[in-house]
């Protein structure tokens, strides 16, 4: 059993990680409608086919562990095309079946629109199923994960963290309890089953550029995940988990940061970068909507939006900055090529920000599956074993 | 805020709450309630009114210059109305309300009836249709929403430039609206029930042509409220006030004149 909370980080470790497309969707049938999620009609969905791409998506799983991954991430979200993945523990479920050694790392489930004892419960089975390899991730989800969830955005914040206590207090005291809080009520909690991992298994907070999520996470002493935001402004953010955490009371380190980036590794550069191209699949389609779809009012600060407003984020809509493909691999946001160049690419990467946890969006749209097959064992074979040989810096002192 | 002459912006302590009020006119007292937009500020129609009538316009908890404090559903709004009354020492007090201004009215109307003279619910929020919908105004663009809540949208007045405090202002109004509208959505399931309970003479005023709430809800209203009366105005949608106002304030005053 590994003590995830112990954070003991000397190496970068490498996690895979696939939105689970659903790629037969065109920029052409999408066009036609105004919103990409909510109004975007699940008649386009077929289920054959959406059938023959889970099991291409759990086949990458199992590859990504025998190739030695350090972990395998997953998500959650609703109405999306572009992610077929409306149960985060439901995919962690098969990861857990279909996998040996990596973790799991959960990134995650969207506590405020859920029950949080049933998410307390669902992952310490998953816990005790994969043997203790679970990383719990809590999201406050997009905002349209509240629309459709029912729940009043204004809400998602105090929810999420009334439903984190709770969960938390489901693993770490013992039952029965009763609970009475704003938003839950349950005056009677005794959950069996409990997580292998004492005293929990870890918890992580991700976040796509704002503030207040890295603050919110270095107050909780979780790690944080910046999704895909350029490295300057992950820096910017790294500085404030830092100060953050002084504030608190304890000393940050690599194993309290993690970065998500879209990489694909092929035998040569060029094969890569024509492959590559398919990360930029439906992007201006995937998020696209009114305001009121992404930024409804009382769902995130104003700074957050602005602090957004100036990162590309992957496949998100009109509150970005849009960028090229060729800007953005010059950028580093997408790194595809032969393993020696995305060794060099992430190796400069790992120096600069020295994060405990590389996410490798590898996946995207399209992308032919033995294409995407032979990037997780060239990654696994060849690019992992070069990232671990690099020595972290510690963050302090 | 908007103010004319003669009107004059007080705060009142509602129970410790700072309470923002706009105060025009004489004669009997007036609470004009407004919508979920926010207050306005002091309109023709307030105008209109005071030359009759003392108006209290003042601005809800969470809206405005008015702090949220606890104020987080319909019910507590009714409730929090029942101490600014107190405070201001108004007995026999008439409520004019417009969409959840309209809502508030009556909520207050069903609490409180022996010190509410009379009241006008104008498209008001509230009850929910038998057969239509309240239309989805949150999951879409302003402009949508400004397109279903006129009939001829050239009458709705224009925004002109805000500034960053005003713009702030309003994200604030319609992070407030979310809180008190989303679930259930714009309506209070009992309200026709709460109403059948109590007497206190009402006008219900409706634009034909509202598409947000539709004449439906008024239909609803007339038949829940005893010895009320339906007044459906031609050629206006959710704002009857603003796209037939001398209509509209010749079934309201005739309306307050007679209680």
């Amino acid at each position: 059993m590994v003590d995830q909370l112990a954070r003991l980080h000397d190496k970068v470790e490498v996690f895979w990680f696939s939105e689970q497309p659903y790629g037969h969707i065109t920029d052409e049938t999408i066009e036609p409608y105004a919103s990409g999620r909510m109004g975007f009609p699940n008649t386009h969905f077929d289920p054959e086919k959406a059938h023959v791409l889970y099991n291409q998506y759990h086949e990458q799983y199992a590859l990504a562990d025998e190739m030695g991954f350090d972990g395998i991430m997953s998500n959650e979200h609703h109405s999306s095309y572009w992610c077929m993945k409306p149960s985060v523990n439901l995919d962690a479920a098969v990861i857990s079946k279909v996998t040996k050694r990596a973790k799991i790392a959960m990134l995650g489930n969207v506590i405020a629109i859920n029950d949080p004892v049933k998410m307390a419960e669902e992952i310490a089975m998953l816990d005790c199923y994969s043997g203790g390899r679970i990383i719990s991730g809590f999201v406050r989800g997009t905002a349209v994960e509240s629309l459709l969830g029912g729940i009043d955005p204004t809400e998602n914040r105090e929810r999420f963290e009334e439903a984190h206590d709770l969960i938390i207090k489901c693993w770490t005291t013992p039952g029965p309890f009763r609970f009475e809080g704003k938003y839950f009520q349950h005056r009677v909690v005794n959950p069996w089953v409990l997580p292998m991992q004492k005293p929990r298994p870890d918890i992580w907070f991700p976040g796509t550029g704002s503030p207040e999520s890295v603050v919110w996470a270095a107050k909780h002493q979780h790690p944080y995940m910046n999704l895909g935001a350029l490295v300057d402004v992950t820096k910017w953010l790294k500085q404030i988990y830092i100060d953050t955490a002084e504030e608190t009371g304890f000393t940050p380190g690599p194993g309290h940061f993690g970065y998500l980036l879209r990489a694909l590794v092929a035998d040569t550069d060029e094969k890569a970068i024509e492959l590559g191209r398919n990360f930029m699949w439906t992007e201006d389609h995937r998020q696209k909507g009114p305001r009121e779809h992404m930024d409804p009012p009382g769902y995130q600060s104003r700074e957050a939006v602005r602090v957004k407003a100036t990162q590309p984020g992957i496949g998100i809509g009109g509150l970005r900055t849009k960028k090229t493909y060729e800007e953005l691999r010059e950028l580093d946001n997408i790194i595809v090529g032969s393993p020696d160049t995305v060794i060099r690419k992430l190796s400069e990467i790992i120096d600069g920000l020295s994060p405990g946890y590389i996410h490798i969006y590898g996946n995207e749209g399209p992308m032919p599956p033995e294409d995407v097959m032979r990037s997780i064992q060239l990654l696994g074979q060849e690019v992992n074993p070069a990232l671990h040989e690099i020595k972290l810096k510690p963050w302090v002192g | 805020m908007t103010t004319a002459q003669n009107v004059t912006e007080e705060f009142v302590d509602v129970g410790g709450m700072r309470t923002q009020m706009l105060k025009g006119g004489s004669g009997a007292p007036l609470l004009v309630l407004h919508n979920e937009d926010g207050n306005p500020g002091w309109m023709p129609h307030h105008q209109a009114l005071s030359e009759r009538f003392t108006v209290y316009a003042p601005s809800h908890p969470g809206y405005n210059d008015t702090p949220q404090s606890w104020v987080n559903t319909i019910n507590d709004m009714a409730q929090f109305y029942i101490g600014l009354m107190e405070e201001l020492g108004l007995d026999q007090v008439s409520l004019l309300g417009h969409s959840m201004g309209g809502w508030i009215a009556a909520e207050i109307g069903a609490m409180c009836a022996h010190k509410v003279k009379g009241m006008v619910l104008v498209d008001a929020l509230g009850v929910r249709p038998r057969d239509g919908q309240i239309a989805e105004v949150f999951m879409v663009s302003r402009e949508q929403v400004q397109q279903i809540s006129w009939h001829d949208i050239s009458k709705m007045p224009e925004a002109g430039e805000l500034s960053q405090e005003q713009q702030e202002m309003v994200w604030r109004n319609r992070e407030m609206s979310s809180r008190l509208l989303w679930k259930p959505y714009m309506h209070n399931p009992n309200l026709p029930e709460y109403l059948k309970l109590v007497h206190v003479p009402s006008l219900v005023v409706w634009g034909r042509q509202d598409a947000v709430v539709p004449v439906e809800c008024g239909e609803i209203y007339n038949q829940s409220l005893r010895g009320s009366s339906l007044s459906v105005i031609d050629n206006s949608g959710h704002f009857p006030h603003v796209e037939q106002p001398q209509e509209f304030l010749n079934v309201t005053l005739d309306f307050l004149s007679k209680l």
